[in-house]
């Protein structure tokens, strides 16, 4: 474990950026219309389905009740309110939430699976470090000192790697490589409704070339996730191409995989230093790491210069320890 | 605020990260879906066809399918895992007309619809030529009544 321990996954900034992002991920949501429950169960679809009456998951006055503490708690976390519990309030009630929507669908529906599982990372991440972030907030400068641990880094890369790696398996073995033959993806513009008006489903209809290139893409990328992550580069190749994919999907089917694209972002395309930062690189970044720390001290200080008292334990604090 | 080479996993941050990870890498492809852990398997088939339903009244207008319960998905996966299904469940990457005559029967002469519809299933493929189109079809005539 103590590998995960060395360096910072994100600098502050971008740490809160993605959070922020994640919680109006996880409201939008919460404002998405909620299915109502059909006839006759099949399987279950969620680690909640054993656990809960039917009863429970049909009610739509707990699925009501469960997007709005979704929303309150979001607006709390996001501005550092009630911490930790906001936190956990928000993660838990939005895995809730969305588990049994998961239930009461015909088949599963994927939107929401990223952001759960974000969120459930950084509430762990916000229980932890719960007094130090208090500590560190101030009111419009939220999250100033908050800097994402490698650990939360490393299981939402292990996560989405594994997604699309075992989703690019499960196309080659139902489909074989003749899945990216482009006439299929031809065939599921042409069934969503409104695919044909949008620009770039006209484009796919048009050429037949294009469609195949586009499932070739695809289809490697998905496959080579988790391989990808031995190299960065091919890591970054790999999160463009699938970024791609989804920002395309949006445009075409509209499908509203916010969670996946955040994490394709801020996981793939934007993680700050490479796997060779546990070897001789990584004493460069974690200079670079506590550079920044620095930096957000003496911001910390002018803070407290500015007579603010919450802001004077954790600067006094990080002064001992360095 | 921890300086970073000093921070130390907290027990709750080491089980959430085992429970990510393992829940992935054992779950999802064991159960392929069961949220939040998914082997997301839409779109793994490779369809050379598509069918398409309509259901039309004696003069030809196209009525809505969800008056009569029917609920059309697409799943474009071979082998789904399915969670709650009602009678009118469609799966457009393969169904039969008369599998749904009976629910089509059931809703006839009830909330404005008409005692008799007409059901047409289409069949299209892509001509080859960047175009899709009806290569075949198949009808059937449903009245309030069975016809013996």
């Amino acid at each position: 474990m103590t590998r995960f321990t060395a360096c910072p996954a994100y600098t502050s900034r971008r740490g809160q950026l993605f959070l922020w992002l994640l919680l109006g991920a996880a409201v939008e949501r919460a404002l998405a219309p909620r299915n109502v429950m059909l006839a006759e169960r099949v399987h279950y679809l969620s680690i909640f389905g054993w656990l809960t009456p039917e009863s429970v998951i049909a009610s739509q006055p707990l699925a009501t009740t469960l997007a709005c503490v979704v929303i309150g708690s979001a607006c709390c976390w996001a501005i550092q309110f009630a911490l930790p519990l906001s936190s956990w309030l928000c993660a838990s009630a939005f895995l809730l939430m969305s588990a049994f929507a998961v239930e009461r669908s015909f088949y599963t529906p994927h939107q929401s699976q990223f952001v759960a599982i974000g969120l459930l990372c950084f509430a762990a991440f916000y229980q932890a470090r719960a007094a130090e972030i208090r500590a560190s907030a101030r009111f419009l400068r939220v999250g100033r000192l908050l800097t994402v641990p490698q650990w939360l880094y490393s299981a939402l890369l292990a996560y989405a790697s594994l997604a699309y790696t075992y989703s690019g398996v499960t196309k080659l073995l139902r489909g074989g490589v003749q899945w990216a033959n482009g006439t299929s993806l031809q065939l599921w513009v042409a069934n969503a409704p409104g695919a044909i008006g949008d620009p770039f489903g006209r484009l796919i209809m048009a050429s037949h070339g294009l469609a195949r290139t586009l499932q070739i893409a695809v289809l490697i990328a998905e496959t080579l996730a988790a391989p990808s992550l031995m190299y960065v580069s091919a890591r970054r190749l790999v999160g463009l191409t699938l970024l791609g994919f989804h920002l395309g999907s949006e445009s075409v089917f509209g499908f509203h995989f916010y969670g996946n694209i955040l994490v394709l972002v801020f996981v793939f395309v934007l993680e700050p230093h490479s796997g060779k930062a546990e070897s001789g690189h990584g004493r460069s970044v974690a200079a670079s790491g506590r550079a920044n720390d620095e930096a957000e001290m003496s911001s910390a200080r002018s803070l407290t210069a500015s007579g603010s008292a919450a802001a004077r334990s954790p600067s006094r604090r990080r002064s001992r320890r360095t | 605020m921890t300086p970073v080479a000093n921070y130390r996993i907290a027990p709750i941050e080491r089980w959430v990260w085992a429970v990510v990870v393992f829940g992935q890498l054992i779950l999802a492809p064991l159960f392929v879906d069961l949220f939040p852990f998914s082997s997301m398997p839409m779109f793994s088939a490779a369809p050379s066809r598509l069918f398409a339903l309509q259901i039309m009244d004696e003069h030809g207008r196209t009525l809505p399918l969800s008056k009569f319960g029917i609920e059309p998905v697409y799943l474009a996966n071979p082998n789904p895992r399915i969670g709650m299904r009602n009678p009118g469940s469609l799966i457009l990457d393969a169904f039969e007309l008369s599998a749904l005559e009976p629910l089509v029967r059931s809703r006839l002469g009830s909330a404005g619809l008409p005692s008799a519809v007409r059901m047409r299933r289409d069949v299209l493929e892509f001509n080859g030529k960047d175009a899709l189109q009806v290569v075949a079809y198949d009808e059937l005539t449903v009245t309030q009544r069975a016809v013996p």
